[in-house]
């Protein structure tokens, strides 16, 4: 068996608000292996952007476990943390703000070549483009002289240009318009063919996921409610938050007729974390088991989630 | 077609907007449909296709720089470009509304939402405060605000963007227009609330006959939403068709690339490349 490139293990991030306490992530455990395309899908407030910057330690994390690579980064300092970060990049979902202003192109991706001591002539630079289908015509340009598409690929290529083993993308196709957002999932897809990488995509988008990763993590309230291939559990959603999540989107084909699982009301408040399912106060299937801690249930190889619904039927053992 | 009049009819309309320079490019280039009394009808396009000037232009919102250079917007059988700044008011609010895509920037940040609310029921409606601060929590009860009395009493940024989208519905009820100009209504909203923004919209429509139009970039919106679409490209309108048309037969090669660039949540892509 491979060893898995990141493990997640308890994780916990809170945030002190005043008198009070944010619940971002409570007690997340996963792996990605090498090479594979793993999204996390759930909706604001749901800690997902949170988990990712812990992980690539934009944050510090409250608790838990972080490896990658077999390294313990959890507590690691800037400095310890840079060599990894050569292996460990991220594209950021607002490329505005990701890139700096005053740079050219040209210096944006260079930048990391130098920090991590990578031969930083023009031929690296330009394969770097050429992947993301941008030429020497870009390498002058200052990120204000882009398109918002072309802003993102240069992102895309920054993470790409130190060759990282794995790579966080935060929302990379959400202000896309959707000629543009397939061309960026294609791309994507295309690199991490090329480069053998494995991305953890965190979206909200999940017909993007759908397209392009091969396991899924559904979050909600700062906790995993449901996990396994793409296939499985958008096929099969056993939790019934993934089952409203996937009914809520809507699908451009008019002969399709279905039946929508409303959740009423919005998502509660991370202040307080009552235990049991987070799901307990908008679920229309609740009952008194769900105000306990419920415990991920095996659905099929690889596919569990925290729901009582999904509990395997008890057969009684003749004697 | 049918024999029923068009509630609304845009004829050949074209605005240009005037840059700092004092150049003028064409942002609306001959955009004619229309819109029948009772239908939801989409209006789709990437970003920049026009699609909100034309909704702006309908309103009477045009920013200052755009000008019509030509065409006709018939509603009620008035051009509504002739109106004066004077007659719009008879005509905005209670016989056009839109809502917006940031429901919260519509909003007074310095006034109760139920304030809010009651202020439009007087303009509509001869009511004394106190019985339109009444019809106000009504209307909030009606668009699902829960407990109303309360939420009645909160300012706009205490609101998500789901309750604030919620609000600007209800003070649209107040008005009980006649055509509704939806605006992205859920862009920028969870999928789970956007659900819930769309089931209410499609009850108040049943419900009240409020005609309306929907702007949106996505198909699968349109595809549950709409009865028939618009397909807006470089501000053309491409091609007007029902929603079944439009999907079983594309005729414009732009609306084919749209088709052929979407993305189904419920079956792998086959276009996987």
């Amino acid at each position: 068996m491979t060893e898995p490139i990141l493990r997640v293990e308890h994780l916990v991030k809170h945030f002190r608000e005043g008198r009070h306490t944010i619940h971002a992530v409570n007690d997340v455990s996963f792996e990605v292996y090498p090479g594979e395309a793993v999204a996390v899908v759930g909706e604001s407030g749901s800690g997902k952007s949170t988990m990712a910057r812990c992980i690539i330690r934009l944050e510090r994390p409250t608790a838990g476990r972080i490896v990658f690579n077999g390294e313990d980064i959890t507590h690691h300092s800037a400095r310890q943390m840079r060599p990894a970060r050569r292996m460990l990049q991220m594209v950021f979902q607002d490329t505005h703000e990701s890139l700096n202003p005053l740079f050219s192109v040209r210096r944006i991706l260079r930048e990391p070549l130098i920090l991590h001591g990578l031969n930083h002539d023009k031929t690296q630079i330009l394969g770097a483009l050429e992947k993301v289908k941008l030429d020497q015509n870009h390498l002058g340009r200052r990120p204000h002289q882009l398109s918002g598409g072309q802003k993102q690929r240069v992102g895309m290529a920054r993470a790409m240009i130190t060759r990282p083993q794995f790579v966080v993308l935060d929302e990379p196709t959400a202000s896309l318009d959707m000629s543009l957002r397939l061309q960026t999932l294609n791309l994507l897809r295309e690199l991490q063919r090329e480069l053998n990488m494995a991305y953890l995509f965190i979206s909200h988008d999940l017909s993007t996921v759908r397209h392009l990763c091969d396991r899924v993590l559904v979050m909600y309230l700062g906790r995993i409610v449901e996990a396994g291939r793409v296939e499985d559990v958008f096929d099969h959603p056993r939790h019934v938050y993934t089952q409203a999540l996937l009914s809520a989107i809507p699908i451009p084909d008019p002969t399709i007729q279905r039946q929508r699982l409303l959740l009423s009301g919005e998502t509660p408040s991370t202040r307080q974390l009552k235990p049991g399912c987070g799901l307990q106060d908008r679920c229309p299937h609740v009952s008194a088991e769900c105000r306990v801690p419920i415990p991920f249930y095996k659905v099929s190889d690889g596919h569990v989630a925290a729901c009582r619904l999904a509990k395997p039927p008890i057969i009684e053992e003749k004697l | 077609m049918d024999m029923t009049e068009p509630l609304l009819a845009l004829e050949n309309l074209s605005v240009t907007i005037t840059d700092n320079r004092g150049q003028s490019k064409p942002i609306l280039q001959g955009v004619s449909f229309e819109i029948y009394p009772n239908e939801v009808m989409g209006l789709v396009g990437e970003s920049g296709s026009g699609k909100s000037m034309t909704a702006l232009a309908i309103m009477g919102l045009l920013p200052r720089r755009a000008k019509p250079q030509s065409g006709h917007i018939w509603f009620n059988g008035h051009d509504l470009l002739t109106l004066s700044k004077r007659e719009w008011y008879a005509v905005r609010g209670s016989q056009l509304a839109m809502i917006f895509q940031n429901p919260r920037a519509a909003l007074n940040p310095l006034m109760r939402v139920g304030q809010q609310v009651a202020r439009v029921v007087r303009l509509h409606q001869s009511l004394k405060k106190r019985a339109a601060y009444e019809k106000a929590l009504d209307l909030l009860q009606q668009v699902g605000i829960p407990d109303s009395q309360t939420r009645a009493r909160a300012y706009p940024h205490q609101l998500s963007g789901g309750m604030a989208q919620r609000v600007l519905i209800a003070m649209m009820l107040a008005c009980q227009p006649r055509l509704l100009i939806a605006d992205e209504p859920t862009t920028g909203l969870d999928v789970t609330i956007q659900a819930q923004i769309f089931e209410l919209i499609k009850t108040i429509q049943a419900e009240f006959g409020t005609t309306l139009l929907l702007i949106t970039h996505d198909l699968g919106v349109v595809s549950e939403v709409c009865q028939r679409v618009a397909v807006m490209q470089d501000g053309k309108i491409q091609e007007v068709a029902t929603v079944g048309e439009l999907f079983a037969h594309p005729q414009h090669p732009y609306t084919q690339h749209l088709m052929n660039t979407l993305l189904r949540v419920d079956r792998p892509t086959n276009s996987r490349a």
